[in-house]
């Protein structure tokens, strides 16, 4: 399994994706987006998804070209249209839209249509935060929807909504919060299948409502379907799932989760707070220190060597692995190889 | 156990109140909140505090006369502070704002500081969706928290931290998320150990960070404390918890969890949508229904009789309960006669 420098994997999307059709500009968004998910250890959502986009691209599915408009415009709230640019083009227009907004206006709420796949949803609020603001997202999957058993029944009718946020600190990377408000992603039932292991008890359901640590349960027809988060207290995942589906799904124009079998689009909602319109920042990032530092003052649990924050294994993973490389496995490999080969391109070496 | 229609109790409340004190106007927030916990179910958080906020007054710790006031204002947000009134003036009051501001922006986000405590937290949501807006709302406890250990440690050090979300339904009560971010309210170990009663496994660790279902080692010396929300994946509930001190403590102005002893105030930050700056009424009402039905087909899970959504339980026990009264315990009744007594109003 070849070891790529981040760097490395970042050339090597430029070029993919410019010689696609992709702006320099858009070409950079989208690579830094995917290397960053290396980076921070969900290789799932990484440079495994080059072949997956220059694939889309060439079929027509993505649109290299196109470019994001903004189709209804107040001052401190818009809606965007994507024009079915590739995701992450159209959510970091959307979140720099909502960033310009709430400089000017303390708080902004933009949402997004017409987007495909805006990739790990963390990483808008997370901009956000390494601009000085707060951010919120929501995303929903449009009209598509069939994972998720709702509270009190026990077929897969919701998606996994996730929501993330991220908020800065001073001196330090920002604090930041991108989960799904199922009990897991439906990337991980799917890793567990393909690796042959089992998922934990709490996960799943099977056909008959069940609980099941095999992940093939709930992948095969007729599929069960990956719990609300919650464990006993799930009615409350689903109740976020729900707000997650109207907050991204309505107000965005994508629409909500009515099962269809096949995502288009994902909705999203970004929020912005600006600190100074609400509070000193002085006294903001004081507060948010002293909590830090409380929080901490917990002896930790067994098996636990500390207590870190959200976000903190992810901003430790990408020290790690911008330091000593990734690891790439040799299918992804060899088929961005391919893809490098196709437009002429050489593969740089690893290492 | 008397029982009262919720008319009576809210006249009841709103006399008290007024003779404590409060403008009539005030009286009517903390009144039809309290009232509006009971016709829920919560009855913990009803007209059993009538009595508690009338000694809060008399002892000072709720000013009466206090008026919120705006000490930041932008056209789509501001600041509030509560002045030290009753927790649910200065909500209402930042709801009100927050609304007034999103009719007119699209999105409006308001603090507030200062404000006691504001109840329950659905309410202020619940208040915008009926108004026809979307709105969320987060609420820490300012420097108090010491019930919720944080993911990975053993000790409590987070506070329940709620959140609530509510959004209209076309011909139905809203859609309306009140949860904790912690698997269970402080309020249910409190009643299972006035009732003699274990809890279940997963709500709750000793003070030696080892799961319980004896309540009474939650609230011992040193005492146990809550698990965030999540089971098998509590840190995502530490993660909803984190969020909540940063909106609403650091943002909000009351200030983060930081082991106070005492609690003083809520910290809040309220967010308002106005949903025709975004997409027509009609679209969203059908969106939402349709994704309603589309719910509704699953097959039920063992113990169910159907899928409610979120709230849909408050909205039928409080159907109930206006047709049929609410119960009022002898011990809580007694101790709101005294109060009325006390102020000089007449049962």
């Amino acid at each position: 399994m070849p070891r790529v420098q981040a760097e490395t994997l970042r050339r090597i999307g430029h070029q993919l994706f410019e010689a696609a059709g992709c702006d320099a500009a858009d070409a950079r968004v989208v690579t830094h987006h995917l290397v960053e998910s290396n980076l921070f250890g969900h290789d799932s959502h990484g440079v495994i998804r080059y072949p997956e986009y220059m694939d889309a691209i060439r079929k027509g599915r993505f649109q290299a070209k196109a470019e994001p408009r903004v189709v209804r415009d107040h001052p401190s709230c818009a809606v965007v249209d994507a024009a079915g640019a590739l995701g992450q083009v159209g959510a970091a227009f959307a979140t720099r839209l909502a960033m310009d907004k709430a400089s000017q206006h303390g708080v902004a709420a933009v949402s997004l249509r017409n987007t495909s796949h805006v990739g790990r949803v963390g990483a808008y609020p997370l901009m956000v935060a390494r601009g000085g603001m707060i951010g919120q997202a929501f995303v929903n999957g449009g009209r598509f929807g069939n994972q998720i058993s709702p509270f009190g029944g026990i077929d897969a009718r919701l998606t996994t909504d996730p929501l993330a946020f991220a908020a800065p600190r001073r001196g330090t990377e920002p604090i930041f919060l991108d989960m799904t408000t199922s009990v897991a992603a439906e990337g991980k039932v799917r890793v567990a299948s393909y690796a042959g292991k089992r998922v934990p008890e709490g996960w799943l359901i099977d056909h008959q409502g069940r609980s099941t640590t095999d992940p093939d349960s709930f992948r095969t027809e007729p599929g069960g379907a990956i719990l609300p988060l919650g464990g006993i207290a799930s009615h409350k995942g689903y109740g976020m799932s729900l707000m997650v589906e109207l907050l991204a799904g309505t107000l965005s124009g994508q629409g909500c989760c009515v099962g269809e079998s096949e995502m288009v689009s994902n909705g999203m909602l970004l929020v912005v707070h600006r600190i100074d319109h609400f509070i000193d920042p002085e006294d903001y990032y004081q507060e948010v220190e002293a909590l830090i530092r409380y929080v901490r003052s917990s002896p930790p649990a067994p098996g636990f060597k500390e207590i870190l924050l959200p976000g903190e294994p992810e901003l430790r993973s990408a020290r790690r692995r911008e330091e000593n490389g990734i690891d790439i496995d040799d299918k992804t490999w060899s088929l961005i190889g391919a893809d490098m080969d196709r437009l002429g391109l050489p593969l740089p070496a690893a290492g | 156990m008397p029982r009262f229609s919720p008319k009576a109790l809210r006249e009841i409340g709103y006399r008290l109140f007024q003779a404590a004190g409060c403008r009539p106007e005030d009286a009517q927030a903390v009144v039809d909140h309290l009232v509006e916990s009971s016709l829920f179910g919560h009855d913990s958080h009803g007209a059993i505090r009538f009595y508690e906020y009338a000694q809060g007054i008399r002892d000072g710790r709720f000013n009466p006369g206090a008026r919120p006031r705006i000490v930041h204002e932008r056209p789509s947000s501001a600041v509030v502070d509560g002045g030290g009134a009753l927790g649910q003036v200065g909500a209402a009051f930042a709801a009100g704002l927050a609304m007034d501001k999103a009719r007119i922006h699209g999105v409006a986000t308001v603090t507030l500081r200062n404000t006691s405590h504001i109840g329950r937290v659905g309410a202020y949501p619940l208040m915008a969706a009926r108004a026809g807006f979307m709105a969320q709302l987060f609420a820490n406890a300012g420097h108090l928290g010491a019930q919720v250990i944080p993911f990975g440690g053993r000790e409590g050090r987070l506070s329940t931290n709620p959140m609530a979300f509510a959004a209209p339904r076309r011909g139905h009560e809203p859609l309306l998320l009140d949860m904790t971010t912690s698997v269970v309210a402080e309020g249910k170990v409190r009643v299972a150990i006035n009732r003699g009663e274990s809890i279940p496994e997963g709500w709750a660790v000793d003070s030696q960070g080892k799961s319980t279902t004896d309540p009474r080692r939650v609230k011992s010396d040193p005492p146990g404390a809550l698990l965030p929300l999540g089971g098998v994946v509590a840190h995502k509930g530490y993660g909803l918890s984190m969020m909540v001190e940063v909106m609403g403590g650091a943002m909000g102005g009351e200030g983060c969890a930081a082991g106070a002893p005492k609690f003083v105030s809520n910290g809040v930050l309220l967010t308002v949508y106005h949903i025709e700056h975004f997409t027509d009424l009609e679209t969203y009402y059908d969106e939402l229904d349709a994704m309603i039905a589309h719910i509704r087909t699953s097959r039920l899970a063992p113990g169910f009789e159907e899928i409610l959504l979120p709230g849909e339980p408050e909205f039928r026990t409080a159907r109930k309960r206006e047709k049929e009264g609410i119960e009022v315990d002898d011990e809580t009744w007694g101790q709101i006669r005294r109060q009325m007594e006390h102020f000089g109003v007449r049962g």
